[in-house]
């Protein structure tokens, strides 16, 4: 009788707390669940960090260049263009290699936008994530890059306007595009040819 | 000698208990009406200290002007820095892990849910935010003293509710944090409790910890106070006390479920934590006094700022125990303040004993030396307008 009374006493304190478990859970679950369109845009953050550039065939101002870009240490980078134009890439920050090179509003965003579309994983994943993070839309559409099928992919800030295209089946990263009121341009991007990518 | 209430006989039928559970209208012109507004004058003084210290930082721009939004644009914009901005991508966007990086994941569901419940009334974000942060410090005072009540002298009990108001960490009881309402779950599942409304004190024991991984020590004092009764509780109410000790665990098992469910992650919120250099081991007490003792200029003034707040609540932990405040309190406190340091550092630890009670409650004790209170809210006002000040230097 009194073992009884225990296990109904037992049974009745695992159901409260169960309850309380469920109702919880609903409440949590109250808050908006991540979306397909956030969804992708993770697995793309999981591919990126595992994928390497090469370098890329830029098209800016009218004529292309191609570019290469290698890893020097943890954090640095070096980009070289076709033109001879030497970039370091410091953290998410782009140094020129030449000293006296334009210091103008205008020159100073090229270079970054030259980094940019070389292929630097860093600066894709810092945009894609913060884009991520403030719960802006990532997902612009499908598209194809010959004839392969791939996503239009929204990184960064609205302005100004960056944008990855990156395959449908293995989401690694083909196009980078760059829109800003003084640039805009866009690139091929190509897998690296030694381990020494970036 | 302070009486403690875990040996106390059935306070069901006791007048004060009940003039709390049946309004306003038994407290006119009784002994705890006047308590009460005290503590509401207390917290009003408070926050009035600390809207204008952040307003007056935010109006001067000290000591870096492009760090402060004007204030007609974003008045009282410090008040939402820091976690405040992950706690508000929550209840705008839910939660999303992003993989090796910082995700919002790591903030606790309660305190963004009721934002954005506030919101689908029209209340913007940032109101609702700080309207809970403020009302649920207000209800937790007044809980607190409730609590204090029980454990400690009335005289006792109020102070604890004033140092709580006037505390130097306490403008984050006033920030976009779920730090004031997380203290109102937590003194009000103690509360609960103690009046044997166990099923009650369950609910706000997994409010609290779902509102903050702290509350999930709250099992530790409803189990220690079911205990010492549990020749006293019907059949039934052992079952309602056992779900009252349960509860905790089980909203945090909610939350490891909803992670697991979404995320394919369960530890995707301590997982998160490593993007903010938080890793639980063993070491961990060591790597925090090595990082304490390595830290530059700049940084070490507020690593050891948090350090010194460790150490004076382990002090507080000691007197209220020596005040009586029962142990599954007092060691439910000390958890609080000490296991944080398991993540290999004592960032945030003066916030996170903002939590553990009893530290209150020994603070009450020493200042039953009149000079010492005095001091207390002396020094307690001055040291909360400059932390409200100084809130941009360093995340609370």
């Amino acid at each position: 009788m009194r073992s009884r009374a225990v296990v109904v006493t037992l049974a009745g304190a695992v159901a409260g707390a169960a309850l309380i478990g469920f109702g919880s859970f609903g409440l949590i679950s109250s808050l908006a669940a991540p979306t397909g369109d956030e969804r992708l845009g993770i697995r793309v953050v999981e591919r990126l960090q595992s994928w390497r550039s090469g370098g890329a065939v830029l098209h800016l101002e009218g004529r292309s260049v191609s570019a290469s870009c290698r890893r020097l240490a943890a954090r640095r980078r070096l980009i070289q263009l076709g033109d001879g134009e030497r970039l370091l890439l410091v953290g998410r920050r782009v140094r020129s290699q030449i000293p006296e090179g334009d210091r103008s509003p205008a020159g100073l965003e090229l270079r970054a936008v030259k980094a940019y579309l070389a292929g630097s994983r860093s600066l894709y994943l810092a945009a894609l994530k913060a884009r991520l993070v403030r719960g802006r839309d990532v997902l612009i559409g499908p598209t194809s890059v010959g004839g392969l099928p791939a996503y239009r992919i929204r990184i960064g800030n609205d302005r100004p306007r960056t944008e990855l295209v990156v395959a449908q089946e293995t989401l690694t990263p083909l196009e980078a595009s760059y829109r800003s009121a003084r640039v805009s341009g866009w690139s091929s991007l190509r897998p690296p040819e030694t381990e020494s990518g970036c | 000698m302070a009486a403690s209430l875990e040996s106390a006989p059935d306070l069901r039928v006791s007048v004060p208990l009940r003039a709390w559970s049946t309004g306003i209208r038994v407290l006119g012109g009784s002994e705890r009406a006047s308590a009460y507004r005290s503590i509401a004058l207390w917290w009003a003084g408070s926050r009035v200290l600390v809207f204008a210290a952040v307003l007056a930082a935010q109006a001067l721009r000290w000591p870096r002007e492009s760090w402060y939004p004007s204030i007609s644009e974003h008045p009282f914009a410090l008040l939402e820095a820091w976690d405040g901005r992950w706690y508000r991508t929550v209840a705008e966007h839910g939660y999303l892990v992003v993989p090796q990086d910082q995700s919002n994941i790591a903030f606790f569901p309660l305190y963004p849910a009721l934002v954005k419940a506030l919101g689908a009334v029209g209340i913007p974000h940032s109101v609702g935010g700080l309207l809970l942060a403020n009302v649920g410090f207000l209800v937790g005072l007044l809980a607190l003293y409730e609590l204090g009540r029980t454990w400690l002298t009335d005289a006792d009990a109020k102070r604890m509710a004033i140092y709580a108001a006037l505390f130097p960490f306490g403008f984050v009881f006033s920030m976009l944090y779920p730090e004031g309402v997380a203290l109102a779950a937590v003194a009000l599942a103690g509360l609960l409790a103690v009046r044997r409304r166990w099923l009650l004190a369950g609910l706000a024991a997994a409010l609290a910890t779902l509102a903050r991984p702290e509350g999930v020590f709250l099992a530790l004092p409803l189990a220690v106070l079911a205990a010492r009764r549990w020749r006293e509780l019907s059949p039934n109410e052992r079952g309602s006390a056992l779900t009252a000790v349960l509860a905790a665990p089980a909203a945090l098992g909610a939350f490891i479920a909803y992670a697991w469910t979404t995320f394919g992650d369960p530890l995707a919120s301590q997982t998160a934590q490593r993007a903010w250099g938080r890793i639980l081991s063993l070491d961990g007490p060591v790597r925090a006094v090595e990082e304490l003792l390595s830290s530059d200029a700049f940084q070490g003034e507020w690593l050891w700022r948090d350090a010194v707040f460790c150490l004076v609540y382990v002090v507080c932990l000691g007197l209220a125990l020596r005040a009586g405040v029962p142990r599954g309190w007092v060691v439910s406190g000390a958890l609080i303040v000490l296991l944080p340091l398991f993540t290999g550092t004592f960032t945030s630890v003066s916030r996170f004993g903002l939590l553990a009670l009893p530290v209150y409650a020994g603070l009450a004790f020493a200042g039953r030396r009149r000079w010492l209170d005095v001091s207390f809210r002396l020094v307690g006002g001055v040291l909360l307008v400059v932390g409200s000040m100084t809130i941009l230097y360093r995340w609370p």
